[in-house]
């Protein structure tokens, strides 16, 4: 019988380990384990993130399966419940390959009164305990595209990103050659395609301050209203975690998510409902915090040095 | 057309008039952002690999080619001959053009043949083909639990590894797509 690509009885004993030391982790730093829905009539809204639709009974209005647990756990956090972390299922459609599995896990945690640079530390230790990989590397969005590119990723345009593109031997999608393409596409693109994969060969690195308009759910950073506070913590060549100061104002976040919806309307993509609960959470007051979601299934890839994100899931999503 | 959610190895598309066959397919994420397809593709026609990268839901053109089952008839001067038995027609590929397929190919085996644009291009094997050991030095008799292996040389001059209790003359089954020893023959 041919195998099915799924994890080995070892690797599954092996996740249980590493899930009673994450466990162990915030035990002793008095956070709170929280379980919070899996379905929601509102889905989190990003322009590039789809969640999975379904109906549910007569209700005319379908429900949504998570593509994380952010905004329920805000809805606790405005209800004084303090520091609190969660490991989850979440789901993601259109996204399948060796890091991608539709259905995957996160270790989702808020720290009450701290802000990004706090929780960075953090992210450092918990990574450290199970990795046993160090410190990691800081380095702000604007300096790696300065090191890999030599150019202000804030400023690129249409000819400077062909330009970038033909110097390095990158052929981009037709998609991106239009003049019309908006910036973020083409920082993503030199991101994913460019700069991800050279981290490879560097130990974890802490990438922080990204461009505002790549962070809707983020605070601004202080002194300069284009970037946020957002971070992004990658590890051989592998995003693993993004965090950042939460953004506290639902005024605020109500604008972010309708110019998302624009967005996401000009990209031929559906209209998600904006989660008034959570706009209404928000204006009631959430703490000051800091919040992070880990990749799960990744950090156990590389813990037990597996190349496919299927040999850690009991059953991948061509076997299930 | 084929959209980047259809992608995935050995898929056939056409990009500027000239067919390729897909080799790799990555997905791309970077964090929140816009998703990509990072494909290494082969063309069908001269065998260079090469990049390009694909926006999630954007398009490409499926390649004019098909697969007609052919018989092996014979080999003669580095030209091996297939007939279609439907309609008797014949075609013939060099060893270029046959890759890996002339290890594992045996008189009469039935096998895929890629056509493009109405010529022959290349061929695909069975999975699993027997071949007679033609040498190898002699079995150890009763070695079954080592891991040790020895080459051997098949009927069709290829060489693979086997186990070490195997004998020369014996016949075992081989799997075209690794090249690897699978069992004895019975």
């Amino acid at each position: 019988m041919e195998l099915d690509s799924c994890a080995s009885l070892e690797t599954i004993r092996k996740r249980a380990l590493i899930l009673e030391k994450i466990r162990f982790f915030f035990q002793q730093r008095h956070v709170l384990e929280v379980e919070t829905p899996s379905l929601s009539f509102s889905p989190s809204l990003d322009l590039h993130i789809d969640p999975f639709n379904l109906s549910i009974g007569d209700k005319k209005d379908p429900a949504y399966l998570v593509t994380s647990p952010e905004f329920h756990m805000k809805r606790l956090l405005s209800q004084g419940i303090g520091s609190i972390y969660q490991i989850c299922k979440a789901f993601r459609s259109n996204e399948i390959g060796i890091q991608h599995n539709p259905e995957f896990s996160i270790v989702e945690w808020y720290r009450v009164g701290w802000d990004h640079w706090q929780l960075i530390e953090e992210v450092e230790i918990f990574f450290d305990e199970v990795l046993n990989c160090g410190k990691a590397d800081r380095v702000s969005y604007q300096e790696i595209f300065k090191r890999f590119f030599d150019f202000n990723p804030l400023q690129i345009n249409h000819e400077t990103f062909l330009q970038i593109c033909a110097a390095n031997n990158l052929v981009p999608p037709d998609a991106l050659q239009d003049t019309q393409t908006d910036r973020d596409s083409w920082l993503h693109y030199l991101m994913g395609v460019y700069i991800e994969p050279k981290l490879k060969e560097e130990g974890p690195v802490v990438i922080h301050g990204f461009p505002l308009s790549q962070s809707i759910l983020s605070e601004k950073k202080t002194n300069n209203s284009a970037l946020s506070t957002r971070f992004e913590y990658y590890f051989q060549g592998m995003e693993l975690a993004n965090g950042c100061s939460e953004l506290r104002s639902g005024k605020e976040q109500k604008i972010r998510f309708e110019q998302v919806n624009l967005l996401r309307k000009k990209e031929n993509k559906n209209q998600l409902k904006i989660d008034q609960r959570l706009i209404k959470a928000l204006d009631t007051g959430i703490p000051k915090c800091a919040g992070v979601a880990v990749g799960l299934d990744r950090l156990i890839m590389i813990a037990l040095g597996k190349s496919k994100i299927s040999e850690v899931l009991s059953f991948s999503w061509d076997v299930c | 057309m084929y959209e980047t959610s259809d992608f995935r190895k050995g898929l056939r598309i056409e990009i500027d008039g000239h067919p390729y066959i897909m080799v790799e397919n990555q997905f791309v994420k970077p964090g929140k952002g816009q998703a990509f397809n990072r494909v290494k593709i082969k063309s069908l026609l001269n065998g260079n690999v090469i990049d390009r990268t694909y926006k999630s839901g954007e398009k490409v053109d499926k390649a004019d080619v098909s697969d007609i089952t052919m018989q092996f008839l014979y080999e003669a001067d580095g030209s091996f001959h297939f007939m279609n038995n439907k309609n008797y027609e014949q075609v013939e590929l060099n060893k270029e053009q046959m890759d890996d397929a002339w290890k594992w190919i045996t008189e009469e085996m039935m096998v895929d043949i890629l056509f493009y644009k109405g010529t022959p291009m290349s061929v695909t094997v069975p999975n699993f083909t027997i071949l007679e050991i033609t040498y190898c030095e002699p079995g150890i008799k009763g070695d079954t639990a080592t891991s040790a292996v020895k080459p051997a040389t098949l009927s069709t001059g290829a060489i693979v590894n086997v186990p070490l209790f195997v004998h020369q003359n014996e016949k075992i089954k081989i799997d075209t797509r690794t090249g690897a020893y699978v069992e004895r023959a019975k």
